[in-house]
């Protein structure tokens, strides 16, 4: 290849690059709930080679690798979905993750999200039934009866495991959501992105 | 017995006993996690792995120190990584020899050409990863790893296509994956043929 080939190639790489960023619209919020331990997701997307470790060592399934259409970036990452199966909180990805992507956290530290009670689906909320499934299955103890005996998460104290959502007895969409929100990872030390 | 034919006895058995750890590893890897086994070796060994996730994140975690070890080896012992090492050429050996590939008579020429496709990749890699330091951009440079390929096979049946599709080309094609596609090998041959060289003839 001549030079002039090689730096026309490498020009219409870097122009098909910055305009499929901006056409695809590539940098979006995750959405995703990552594994306990994930590193911060700028560096977690690249830092993960998803070679699936984490996948096959987890006891209950819970990690998934996420399929593309939720992202070109996150393809074959691996995600928790609480309503499908909930995180036991084990940590034996964090173990086994062989580049650091996951890092081997202790439990105080684990913050994957945070759950959300939607009032407007709750059994208890709406019927005033005695449901309590989630306070009872909360690992955490995050959450708890209000003074109206509701009850009501503790943002503080939710680590975003999903229990209670995976044990939700509303059919359909549970009537609490564990998402990111919340969630603290660590961040690598590195330069920051110039074009982020 | 000949002497070649020895070495060529080595040679298997030697990749037979790394092919039976990367299975025997990839078994043992369940719940919950032995302390003893070093169940990632595999990845952290990786050369490729280590080298491109260090670039786009511009994080060197001590979780590859075997990958360095093994860059050091490579400018000592030159690439016996791919001939003597890796479980994934070794599957595509043992496949051969299995299917009795020398007794078929089937001679299939490559265009010239394939033999740039593992330099393009390559260096679309390395361009791709420089590219991630600045922006974020999808980096699938793992598609492209022989023990990602081994492993994500196992566990989802889509790709164990992928993979029995290559070691099958790769018995139509002697070393189809490893002469044209694989980027862990170009950099091995880079590491242990190039700059060793390079390194033998300044000293």
């Amino acid at each position: 290849m001549k030079r002039r080939d090689f730096l026309k190639f490498f020009t219409g790489v870097w122009g098909i690059i910055l305009v499929s960023r901006q056409k695809f619209k590539l940098i979006k919020k995750s959405v995703l709930i990552r594994p306990p331990g994930a590193i911060e997701e700028d560096d977690f997307i690249y830092k993960c080679v998803r070679c699936g470790e984490c996948i096959k060592v987890c006891p209950v399934n819970c990690l998934e690798s996420v399929p593309l259409d939720k992202g070109i970036l996150e393809f074959g990452t691996p995600h928790i979905i609480p309503r499908k199966k909930a995180c036991l909180l084990c940590l034996n990805c964090g173990k086994i993750c062989p580049t650091g992507a996951i890092q081997n956290v202790k439990i105080e530290e684990v913050k994957m999200g945070t759950a959300k009670i939607n009032t407007d689906r709750c059994i208890v909320w709406q019927e005033n039934k005695d449901c309590f499934v989630c306070m009872e299955v909360c690992p955490v103890v995050a959450i708890y009866k209000n003074e109206n005996g509701k009850p009501v998460v503790n943002p503080e104290v939710c680590v975003g495991c999903g229990q209670c959502e995976q044990n939700c007895p509303v059919s359909g969409e549970g009537a609490i959501k564990v998402t990111n929100k919340g969630e603290k990872r660590k961040k690598l030390k590195r330069r920051q992105k110039c074009l982020t | 017995m000949h002497k070649k034919s020895v070495k060529i006895l080595f040679k298997l058995s030697t990749q037979g006993f790394f092919i039976f750890l990367f299975f025997y590893f990839f078994k043992k890897t369940t719940f919950p996690v032995s302390e003893s086994l070093p169940l990632n070796f595999f990845f952290r060994i990786d050369l490729f792995l280590a080298i491109f996730t260090t670039i786009s994140t511009l994080h060197f975690t001590y979780l590859f120190l075997p990958a360095v070890i093994v860059l050091l080896l490579l400018l000592f012992l030159g690439n016996f990584f791919c001939f003597w090492f890796c479980p994934f050429g070794g599957i595509i050996d043992y496949a051969n020899i299995i299917l009795l590939r020398k007794k078929w008579k089937i001679k299939i020429k490559l265009p010239v050409y394939f033999r740039y496709l593992k330099i393009f990749i390559f260096w679309t890699i390395t361009f791709t990863s420089i590219t991630t330091i600045f922006i974020n951009i999808p980096f699938l440079f793992w598609i492209f790893d022989p023990y990602v390929i081994l492993m994500r096979g196992m566990l989802f049946r889509r790709i164990l296509i992928v993979f029995s599709l290559i070691v099958f080309l790769s018995v139509l094609i002697p070393r189809f994956w490893c002469n044209n596609i694989c980027p862990l090998g170009y950099l091995n041959y880079l590491i242990g043929i190039k700059l060793r060289n390079i390194i033998k003839r300044k000293i």
